[in-house]
């Protein structure tokens, strides 16, 4: 039941992005939501589940954007395994654990637009601008994260703070 | 076969990601060889998402206009008289164009030059935007039975706004001219020099392909040139923002910025072919 609330959080979410924050944020201002609920996945549910539901969050990012279908996909699922990755070797704690993995997530993802572009013949934004894009997206991802993991916590009944789900995470 | 189901079960995870990495593996690469007629899921959700799209950017619009109306009104003073000083100015230049138009229509007339809009336009509203930073689209509450199609230009009165990218049946959405993905080819209205404008990722242009003898100054006008023979020769594309020319390249850096102010776009027109609307009419 989980896994189809946060996905329904994730419609809804899309729903929201696409009209009223578009309308009230500055332009290069926008976070990547699913890319935190992919995440917010990856702290809380097993790989089983978790990955297909990246999945489909990823698909969501695709069908909601001008973006080919599958290039979030790819994404999401690539990100939840390596989130899943990195839980399984770091004692993961606190708030900054999570601040770690956002970066990681946000770090790869210029390069992997970079070279998905290049291979699919598509026209990637030039360097100055792709890192405005990539740093506007960060910074209002980075703001969002609490508020929408508070969210997401209360939505599915969970104690704690926003950051302290993750204890329930199960290491791949 | 026990042994395989043995294997598939210890590496079951394993299993999972490498069928949805080739499902969104197959999902990328499949996409060169489709048309664009044939993406149910995307025209699926876009005719699912639109309804709620349309309703939550009605909401907003009204609630703008409560506060732009009736609670925001400390300029106003100022701002109606620089409006009356516009007002002023642009009579005269009116008066002035009644006569360019006039002598224009003649000489056309004379030399058997086509109209410039022989399309019909279809008037739409922007109902929502492209939920990634790096892809420029934005969505219109139009699709195929008002007889929008893939591929067909979409302007505004201030000027080109882009092409429709996939089109739903009540629902359509326009990739932008500031995506990195569209191309308009273009000419400098004061040089008459030819270029293509494509889109910069963010809220600027790009015109390359623009030789380096070629003089461009910041300000001049850049049009259409109807080269790419979708968007009508003479529409306005933006203004020069700024040049550069480094030593061994061939071609010079121009940035334009665009006449349309795509973060307050709300209405646009959709360029229909004739055929089409007649064709949408038809029960």
């Amino acid at each position: 039941m989980s896994y189809l609330i946060v996905l329904l959080l994730g419609m809804l979410a899309a729903l929201v992005q696409s009209t009223l924050l578009r309308a009230l944020l500055p332009a290069d201002f926008v976070p990547d939501i699913i890319l935190l609920l992919v995440l917010y996945a990856s702290l809380l549910f097993p790989v089983g589940k978790g990955l297909v539901l990246s999945f489909a969050l990823g698909l969501l990012a695709d069908l909601f954007s001008g973006a080919p279908e599958g290039l979030n996909a790819l994404f999401a699922i690539t990100l939840f395994t390596l989130s899943k990755a990195v839980q399984a070797r770091v004692f993961m704690r606190g708030s900054r654990a999570i601040w770690g993995l956002v970066l990681l997530a946000f770090g790869l993802k210029i390069p992997y637009y970079a070279f998905l572009s290049f291979v699919l013949g598509l026209h990637f934004p030039y360097a100055r601008d792709a890192v405005l894009v990539w740093l506007g997206e960060f910074v209002a991802s980075l703001l969002l994260m609490p508020v929408l993991f508070y969210i997401l916590s209360k939505s599915l009944g969970l104690q704690g703070g926003w950051f302290l789900h993750h204890q329930r995470s199960s290491p791949a | 076969m026990v042994k395989v189901f043995t294997v598939l079960e210890r590496h079951r995870y394993s299993a999972l990601f490498l069928v949805l990495l080739g499902g969104a593996l197959a999902m990328l690469f499949s996409r060169a060889d489709r048309q664009p007629e044939s993406q149910p899921l995307q025209k699926a959700l876009l005719e699912l998402s639109g309804p709620f799209q349309k309703g939550i950017t009605k909401g907003i619009g009204f609630f703008e206009g409560v506060w732009q109306r009736y609670l925001y009104l400390v300029h106003l003073e100022e701002e109606n008289r620089l409006l009356r000083e516009i007002i002023e100015e642009m009579k005269q230049e009116r008066i002035q164009l009644l006569e360019f138009r006039g002598e224009n229509s003649r000489l056309r007339s004379l030399l058997g030059f086509k109209q410039g809009f022989q399309r019909p336009l279809l008037p739409a509203e922007v109902i929502g935007k492209d939920l990634s930073g790096w892809f420029q689209t934005v969505v219109i509450d139009r699709g195929k039975r008002d007889g929008i199609e893939e591929g067909m230009a979409v302007v505004s009165v201030q000027g080109i706004v882009g092409q429709i990218m996939e089109s739903s049946k009540s629902f359509a959405r326009v990739l932008l001219i500031t995506d990195p993905n569209s191309a308009v080819a273009a000419l400098i209205q004061r040089t008459r020099a030819r270029g293509v404008v494509e889109g910069d990722g963010r809220q600027l242009c790009r015109l390359k392909y623009l030789h380096r003898s070629e003089e461009i100054e910041p300000g001049d006008l850049v049009l259409a040139s109807g080269l790419d023979g979708l968007y009508p020769k003479g529409v306005l594309i933006g203004t020069v923002l700024r040049t550069e020319t480094k030593d061994p390249e061939l071609f010079q850096r121009v940035e334009v910025k665009p006449s349309v102010d795509f973060r307050r776009l709300e209405d646009v027109m959709v360029l229909c072919e004739k055929r089409d609307l007649e064709e949408a009419d038809q029960p």
